[in-house]
C-alpha cells in the first residue's frame, strides 16, 4: 500500500502528494512533499467504507442464530410493509 | 504494503536507527546523500526571516529531507507535534511561528538527538517548546492534542508507518493538518528483505 493510501486509511482526507523535494537518499528514494487533513467531524468515511460497514453490519444482523435467516428476512419483510415502505 | 518485521527485526531497526542518529546528534556532516546544515535550509526555502533568529549551531545541525513548512501556514497560537523532531530545527521554527500562545513539543527516538534539541533550545529565548525521548507505537498524547502534525525524514524509518499515521490523526483535532517530507521508494528494490531489514536505516 503506498503512503497516500496508508493516510487515507488512517482517517485524512484532502490528501495531496504536493512534489519533490530534490533531496533523494539514494538511486531508488526521492524526497517528496505530503499533506492531509483531519476531517471536521473525526475520522471521515468513503461512501464506499460506508456502504462496506453497511453490509457487515447487515450480515452479522441476518445470520442464522436462534431465528434462521429466512425467517430474519420475512420478519423484516413484514415490519416494512406494516410501515408502510416502498418496495 | 506494511512489511512483516518480527519483533526481533523492529529491534534491529530501531538499534541501528539509534546508533546512526547518535553520531548525526555530534554532526550531520557527510552522513547524508543531500545537503545538510545551512545549504539544506537555504535550498529547501526555509524563512531566512525566522532561520535569522536562531543560533547557527542550530541551522547547521539540520537534517531534514524537505521543507514540511512549505505545504501550508502555521498559525499564531496553535499547537504543533514535530515527530522525529532530531536536533529541533524544525520544532523551533514552528515555535516562532506560533509564537508564546502557541506550543511544540518535538519527539525523538535517539535521546542524544533529545539532548541535543534542548542544548539548542537554551541558546534561544523560546520558551514553548518541549522534547521528548519516545519509542513505541502510541503516541503519548490524548485524542485531539494538535493542531498541527509535522514530520521531516522520519516515516521512512518507521517500520508500522500505518499505526504512526492512525496515531497522527488521533492526536490532532478535527479539522487538524498533517505536513509531511519524506523519502518515497521511486525504483525498484535490489535487495532481499532481511538485507532491507540490515540497511533500514542507511
Amino acid at each position: 500500500m503506498d503512503f497516500l493510501a496508508l493516510m487515507k486509511e488512517a482517517g485524512f482526507e484532502g490528501i495531496e502528494s504536493v512534489g519533490e523535494t530534490g533531496f533523494n537518499s539514494s538511486p531508488v528514494t526521492r524526497g517528496a512533499l505530503f499533506r492531509g487533513k483531519k476531517s471536521e467531524g473525526g475520522k471521515s468515511m468513503s461512501v464506499e467504507d460506508g456502504l462496506l460497514k453497511y453490509r457487515e453490519f447487515f450480515e452479522i444482523a441476518y445470520a442464522d442464530g436462534a431465528i434462521n435467516r429466512k425467517m430474519k428476512h420475512l420478519i423484516a419483510l413484514g415490519a416494512s410493509l406494516g410501515a408502510g415502505c416502498e418496495p | 504494503m506494511e512489511p512483516v518485521l518480527t519483533p526481533e527485526d523492529k529491534i534491529k531497526i530501531e538499534t541501528g536507527i539509534r546508533e546512526k542518529y547518535a553520531k548525526v546528534a555530534g554532526s550531520p556532516e557527510g552522513l547524508f546523500k543531500y545537503p545538510t546544515g545551512k545549504a539544506g535550509l537555504e535550498a529547501l526555502g526555509y524563512d531566512p526571516e525566522i532561520l535569522k533568529t536562531l543560533p547557527e549551531s542550530i541551522l547547521d545541525s539540520f537534517c531534514g529531507v524537505g521543507n514540511p513548512f512549505s505545504l501550508g501556514t502555521i498559525d499564531r497560537g496553535e499547537t504543533v507535534l514535530d515527530i522525529g523532531s532530531g536536533g529541533g530545527l524544525d520544532s523551533l521554527v514552528a515555535a516562532r511561528m506560533v509564537g508564546a500562545g502557541g506550543k511544540v513539543v518535538g519527539l525523538d527516538l535517539s535521546p542524544e538527538m533529545v539532548t541535543r534539541a534542548y542544548e539548542h533550545l537554551k541558546q534561544t529565548d523560546l520558551t514553548n517548546v518541549a522534547f521528548q525521548e519516545f519509542s513505541g507505537e502510541d503516541l503519548p498524547f490524548p485524542d485531539g492534542s494538535f493542531d498541527l502534525v509535522i514530520s521531516n525524514g522520519v516515516f521512512n524509518l518507521i517500520p508500522a508507518k500505518g499505526r504512526m499515521l492512525k496515531e497522527a490523526c488521533r492526536v490532532l483535532k478535527p479539522d487538524g493538518r498533517l505536513l509531511i517530507a519524506d523519502q518515497v521508494l521511486s525504483g525498484a528494490l535490489t535487495k532481499g528483505p532481511q538485507e532491507r531489514i540490515d540497511s533500514w536505516f542507511r
